[in-house]
């Protein structure tokens, strides 16, 4: 403990018992050296096919981003690119502004969160951040955050970005005071991600999070409830290119934004510029897509024009949220119309749904056939339902035993078949309960 | 052992389990009677007052097991010492006539629970902890030591109207599971809305955040303050910014590449607690170790108040050593000690006491379990009396055995060390330890599950055929005596402080000041993290070679920032820091073992037989570069031994210590210092499981280890060598021998295993041109036992001795310096004549460091 360090020994030392090889050219040993080296070191393995790409070299710069002002905070300096965009700005085949025309009990019902009837959208802030990973953590930085807002004509896009993250803390504070001084806080994914992101590092740094106060809107959600099943996955470009018809072909995909700015701090040609714009696009993108999510019921948008998107997911969407929310003759509706718009050969999900909405609607012997009809038409899980729904609705509502012993067994014949685990074990012994009792009572009648 | 918090049962002041409000003392009951169950227990006591004093009686006179024990050892009953506490006036912690001032709030609590009056070493903690001192109380099981944690931080909860917060850290899941239980049986009881929790991998994520945000008090371990809670300290800011106590609880289980591990974590959580303003302190605990200040202070890098004084009070105690009989002279083979306690079975238990066995392996546990439950009748026991008890049962299961042996439905349990540390399971009265379990505070902590007050109590130790074992046998004073080993803890080690500094550096940047003096203009000095002189090195190595940090200028010197899209607490183990540990597969690809590199080197080349708890495998191929063995179950009847050859290059030597003749020539000599190891694996014998016979051999294509390490040394002089007879042939073989017997005894006097040190002798080494044993410290880096062993050497030397000397084989056996096949005939003898003679030696003088200085300087 005596002696000074000596830096050049003691990193010969350390290379020797961390077990890591000699410094070399980064790119070069990366392939080579062993998994658990690479880790130890920090290298991600593709980092040499990133850097590979052809045209790479061509998109990359060097220096500070491109039109980035720099801001003297009282917590120190930090750059910002605003934006200023007409706020019938074309993105893809929708402008900015029609997220004006959103309503907001559409939102409501399909965000299931009733704190969202009171926002405007001329007054939210679109939000959305790059950040060094994806783990979250003390060690991740928000280094580009992005707020979008409705401004008279114009759409403002501020970009925030940190020089280095020594000046975390400022960024953060102006951040904290620009969204506290909006409504409501837009974005996709961001009650799970890009909020916490910000809000870790707010009270690291002694900054007050706003979020709390504000009522947020997280287009995630509703998206997948209404489209889950058409598109495949649930990603923001997903939907804006499904929905908003907005293609990004040269995007800088998100998750090269930490390499991005680690060469920007190490002084080296860095792809910032695609790093802003893929982050310009994303913010963009919530403003059409909340637009679109608030003209879901009347599907039109305020021109006139039909809404596009998948038709029948959507209609049999609404009718499951809609049944969820208690209105069952809008349900109804939306699951009849979902069943018009499949044409000869309905899923049999919906077909399943439908019956349940006319059950719940008062139409109980056209609830029942239909349920007969699903009961016996396939060895599927919704026969499976299908028959314990009309066992159910038979002893209970219709008084009808024998029919509610038929469904029953049909039932029992099926849960072996398509049902698995704890739930076939808990429906079994619920049957065989059921079909005792029933028997029971036949018998008692005989 | 009852939970550190609990009184002993029975006290004339104490309810039995102070902690656990449901267990206050029945509104009948009068001034010294126990709680309702106590009633029962007392019952069964007047019925059967002889119990474990008849038992004793019994072992004592049935001839067939009375000649096994070469010791008995008695403790008589002993009084509490208690101090009277009052109510606080004044900020200070006192009452107003000085003594110890608790809140009445606190008093009435303690009133209501029996307890008017504090162990005298409890009241001294809490004194100490409320005067805002750093506080250890390192005194036996059962002593009371929760309470002198729990009692200040509720205090101070108290005081502060519910804005001081502490986080307690326990070494396993279930114990901060029962500890959370018992606190918040003090905080219902208080009547206040405070918030206490268990925060582990249990804990669901839908109420974390209502747990950081609202949590007083915050129970966890060291694994998840590690890779959770640290890492993410923004979400527990609320926690952080009013952190006053950090609790620690079992810290003798903080030792070697573990305990510098979570020393480090401990200076990332204080460099955490500053950043949001507050400095807490530590009250820790700890069973009665050697030198326990010195161990805390290593741990914190501050020096600790420690309390050590045990007051309170327990019954008499009887302990017994049991050493099986010789079954095979000539192997010097004695009988299995699992086998021979089913023999002592009928005698230890039975329906009217309670007894606990304890199995060094999980499948020991399972093997006397099924035994004694068919045994059951003849023992006078049911079968469902009878339990096992070991990690990898359910919680629920576990549970109900607790339950049970605390209300007397469980007569007999045989547990692995699962009930080794506080689980709240009452006190016993018998205790069997299948085998010495290895260091001193486990052996206090499974003894100390017995002993209820105003009774005999009874341990037995069954000895193994092991040289540690053997030992023990014959030397009960090491075990009656005060402890003996080291706890060795090294947080600089540089692998393991690097390692602990990438996520360190997560958390927050370093910032180095740069002040005048420095020679070191670059760097300056990085304060708030230890005093190795080698942060900034490691930082600029982390921001340079690894690409994980950037160095950005700062006002008084560089900074260091995390800029690596990395989470590195997640690659970062505690227990032992080894970044490319090889994993065994199956042909299922199922993992089925793990171990370090340089074990990996003699365990699975390809051709070797790999048993997994009793399953035969084969090695089929082995991916060094990927760290992947795979294996493949097979039958086999014979077993894989592999040789190496391990060359010790003395790098640096930095302590000597040499014995002289009259002349002032050297005779033998110790030494400590830096060496780089290399190991090849050379060749593997196939060996025939029982005979023992060699059916052949391959050879070994593996590429070379190499570790960076500090190591003890043993010297003897040529001339001495020469003397004893040390030189070739046969000899290499004893001196060999030697050296491994030093290995297996090395952990009576310092705290690892026998594993955790490697060996490499020469008849004539290169170095010192003369015989040298090298005992080398295999954690890269070393964690400080190759300087444990340089001042323990002699206690060590000794009890090879004396293992030698007491075994009953003729040629030497497993059980000594090991059998005659790898030691030759002469073996034993040769082992025994030069270990005599380095015992009977005058004492070591330190040696001039110029001495030191001109071995160094000595070319290779």
């Amino acid at each position: 403990m005596s002696e000074p360090a000596d830096p050049s020994s003691l990193a010969n030392k350390l290379r020797r018992l961390r077990r890591e090889e000699p410094a070399s050219n980064p790119d070069v040993s990366a392939a080579e050296l062993p998994a658990w080296v690479q880790r130890s070191l920090g290298r991600r393995s593709s980092a040499s096919e990133r850097t590979a790409r052809a045209d790479d070299a061509a998109r990359r710069t060097l220096g500070a981003p491109r039109d980035v002002e720099t801001y003297e905070h009282e917590r120190g300096r930090f750059g910002a690119r605003v934006t200023r965009y007409a706020s019938d700005h074309a993105h893809g085949t929708w402008r900015l502004n029609e997220a004006l025309d959103a309503s907001m009990g559409d939102i409501v019902l399909l965000s299931r969160d009733d704190a969202l009837g009171a926002i405007e959208l001329e007054r939210a802030v679109f939000l959305d951040v790059e950040t060094t990973g994806l783990s979250g953590g003390a060690g991740t930085t928000s280094f580009l955050v992005a707020l979008g807002r409705f401004d008279g004509d114009a759409f403002e896009l501020w970009q925030g970005f940190l020089f280095g993250p020594e000046n975390e803390a400022a960024m953060l504070a102006e951040v904290a005071r620009r969204v506290s001084a909006s409504s409501a806080v837009v974005s996709f994914f961001g009650k799970s991600f890009d909020r916490h992101r910000l809000e870790d590092k707010m009270r690291l740094h002694g900054v007050e999070p706003p979020f709390d106060a504000l009522p947020h809107l997280d287009l995630y959600h509703p998206f997948v409830r209404l489209y889950r099943d058409c598109f495949g996955d649930g990603r923001l470009q997903t939907m804006e290119r499904h929905l908003c018809g907005f293609l990004r072909p040269d995007d800088l995909p998100g998750q090269f934004a930490p390499e991005a700015w680690f060469d920007f701090l190490g002084d080296r040609a860095h792809r910032l510029e695609d790093v802003f714009q893929h982050n310009a696009d994303d913010v963009l993108s919530l403003a059409v897509l909340a637009g679109h999510l608030g003209r879901t019921c009347v599907e039109r948008r305020a021109s006139g024009a039909p809404l596009g998107g998948p038709e029948r997911e959507r209609a049999a969407s609404l009718a499951r949220l809609l049944r969820e929310a208690g209105r069952d003759v809008e349900a109804l509706e939306w699951i009849e119309r979902a069943l018009e718009r499949s044409g000869d050969e309905p899923a049999r999900e919906e077909r399943f749904l439908h019956a349940d909405i006319l059950r719940r609607t008062g139409a109980t012997d056209r609830a029942v056939e239909r349920l007969t009809e699903l009961a016996h038409g396939a060895r599927d899980d919704v026969a499976l339902r299908s028959a314990v729904e009309l066992a159910k609705h038979a002893e209970h509502r219709g008084r009808n035993a024998a029919l509610a012993l038929t469904a029953t067994r049909r039932a029992l014949d099926l849960v072996t078949i398509v049902a698995t685990g704890a739930r076939r074990r808990r429906l079994a012994q619920e049957l065989e309960h059921r079909r005792a009792r029933l028997e029971r009572k036949l018998a008692a009648r005989e | 052992m009852t939970p550190p918090d609990a009184p002993p049962p029975h006290s004339p002041t104490h309810a039995p389990n102070a902690a656990s409000p449901e267990r206050v003392p029945s509104p009948g009951a009068g001034p010294d009677a126990g709680p309702t169950r106590g009633g029962e227990r007392r019952a069964r006591a007047v019925l059967h007052a002889a119990g474990v004093d008849a038992i004793v009686a019994r072992l004592q006179a049935t001839p067939s097991v009375s000649g096994c024990f070469t010791a008995w050892h008695t403790e008589p009953a002993r009084p509490a010492r208690t101090r009277r506490v009052g109510p606080v006036d004044g900020a200070d912690g006192h009452a107003s006539d000085g003594t110890l001032g608790l809140r009445p709030e606190l008093l009435e609590l303690l009133r209501r629970r029996g307890m008017d009056e504090l162990f005298e070493h409890q009241a001294r903690a809490i004194e100490l902890a409320l005067a805002g001192k750093d506080v250890l109380v390192a005194t036996p099981t059962a002593s009371g030591k929760t309470l002198a944690y729990t009692l200040p931080v509720l205090q101070s909860l108290l005081e502060s109207d519910g804005a001081a917060r502490s986080l307690w850290m326990f070494p396993t899941k279930a114990l901060s599971q029962d500890q959370s239980k018992a606190l918040n049986g003090w905080i219902e009881a208080l009547g206040t809305d405070w918030h206490s929790f268990t925060y582990d991998g249990d804990t669901p994520p839908s109420v974390r955040r209502t747990l950081r945000d609202r949590g007083h008090v915050v129970l966890s371990n060291p694994w998840m303050l590690h890779q959770g809670i640290l890492p993410n300290h923004g979400k527990w800011s609320e926690l952080f910014r009013d952190l006053r106590y950090v609790v620690i609880d079992e810290v003798h289980t903080l030792s070697g590449v573990f305990g510098s591990s979570v020393a480090n974590v401990l200076r990332r959580l204080v460099r955490i607690a500053r950043h949001y303003g507050s400095d807490p302190r530590f009250l820790l605990s700890s069973a009665t170790v050697r030198d326990p200040a010195a161990h805390a202070a290593r741990l914190l890098g501050r020096e600790v108040e420690v309390v050590t004084e045990d007051a309170s009070p327990h019954g008499k105690r009887v302990f017994g050593v049991f050493d099986p009989p010789i079954v095979n002279p000539v192997a010097g083979l004695r009988a299995n000690a699992l086998e021979e306690v089913r023999r002592l079975a009928p005698f230890v238990t039975g329906p009217r006491h309670q007894t606990i066995f304890f199995c060094n392996r999980r499948i020991a546990v399972e093997v006397l379990t099924t035994y004694l439950k068919e045994a059951a009748p003849s023992l006078g026991l049911a079968p469902a009396e009878i339990r096992g008890y070991r990690g990898g049962y359910l919680p629920l299961l576990r549970r109900e055995i607790e339950e049970g042996l605390k209300s007397g439905a469980v007569k007999v349990v045989v547990s692995t060390n699962a009930l080794e540390l506080g689980i709240d399971i009452g006190a016993l009265d018998v205790a069997v330890l299948v085998g010495y379990p290895g260091n001193q505070a486990s052996f206090w902590q499974r003894a100390g599950r017995v002993g209820r007050r105003g009774r005999t109590s009874l341990t037995v130790l069954v000895a193994r055929s092991d040289p540690i074992d053997q030992y023990l046998a014959h030397h009960p004073d090491y075990l009656f005596g005060a402890p003996r080993e080291r706890l060795e803890v090294d947080p600089d080690n540089l692998v393991l402080l690097s390692e602990q500094l990438k996520c360190a550096a997560f958390e927050l940047p370093f910032s180095s000041i740069r002040s005048d003096a420095d020679d070191d203009a670059e760097a300056g000095q990085v304060r708030g993290f230890g005093d190795s002189p080698h942060i900034a090195g490691i930082l600029d190595y982390l921001a340079e070679e690894s690409n994980l940090l950037v160095r950005r200028p700062g006002e008084h010197g560089p900074t260091w920032y995390w800029a690596a899209d990395a989470y590195p607490a997640q690659d970062v183990s505690l227990a032992g820091n080894e970044p490319d540990n090889v994993v065994v597969f199956d042909e299922d690809q199922r993992a089925i073992g793990e171990m370090d590199r340089e074990s990996s080197l003699t365990s699975v080349y390809e051709g070797a037989i790999y048993q997994v708890e009793s399953e035969i495998f084969k090695i089929e191929r082995f991916d060094y570069e990927n760290r992947r063995a795979y294996a493949k179950r097979t039958a086999s009847d014979y077993f894989t031994e592999a040789e190496t050859d391990t060359e010790v290059r003395v790098l640096r030597l930095e302590e000597k210590a040499a014995s002289l003749d009259p002349t002032g020539a050297e005779r033998w000599a110790v030494w400590r210092g830096e060496v780089h190891v290399t190991t090849v694996a050379t060749l593997y014998k196939k060996i025939r499981f029982y005979t023992r016979e060699n059916v052949g051999a391959e050879d070994i294509h593996l590429p070379a280890e190499e570790l960076d390490t500090e190591s003890f040394v043993l010297t003897v002089s040529e001339a001495s060598a020469a003397e004893l007879g040390l030189t070739a042939g046969n000899r290499a073989a004893a001196w060999r021998g030697i050296g491994r017997l030093l290995r297996r005894v090395a952990p009576l006097f310092l705290r690892c295993q026998s594993s955790d040190l490697g060996i490499s002798t020469e008849v004539r080494s290169g170095h010192f041109s003369s015989p040298a044993i090298h005992l080398y410290d295999r954690v890269p880096g070393s964690v400080g036992l190759g300087g444990a062993l340089f001042r323990e050497h002699r206690s060590i030397v000794r009890a090879a001795l004396d293992v030698l000397e007491r075994c009953a084989c003729p040629h030497g056996c497993p059980a000594c310096i090991g059998p005659v096949e790898e030691v030759g005939v002469h073996g034993k003898e040769t082992g025994t004549r030069v270990l005599a003679w380095l015992t009977a030696s005058a004492a070591l003088d330190e040696v001039d460091p110029t001495v030191v200085e001109a071995a160094e300087a000595e070319p290779r």
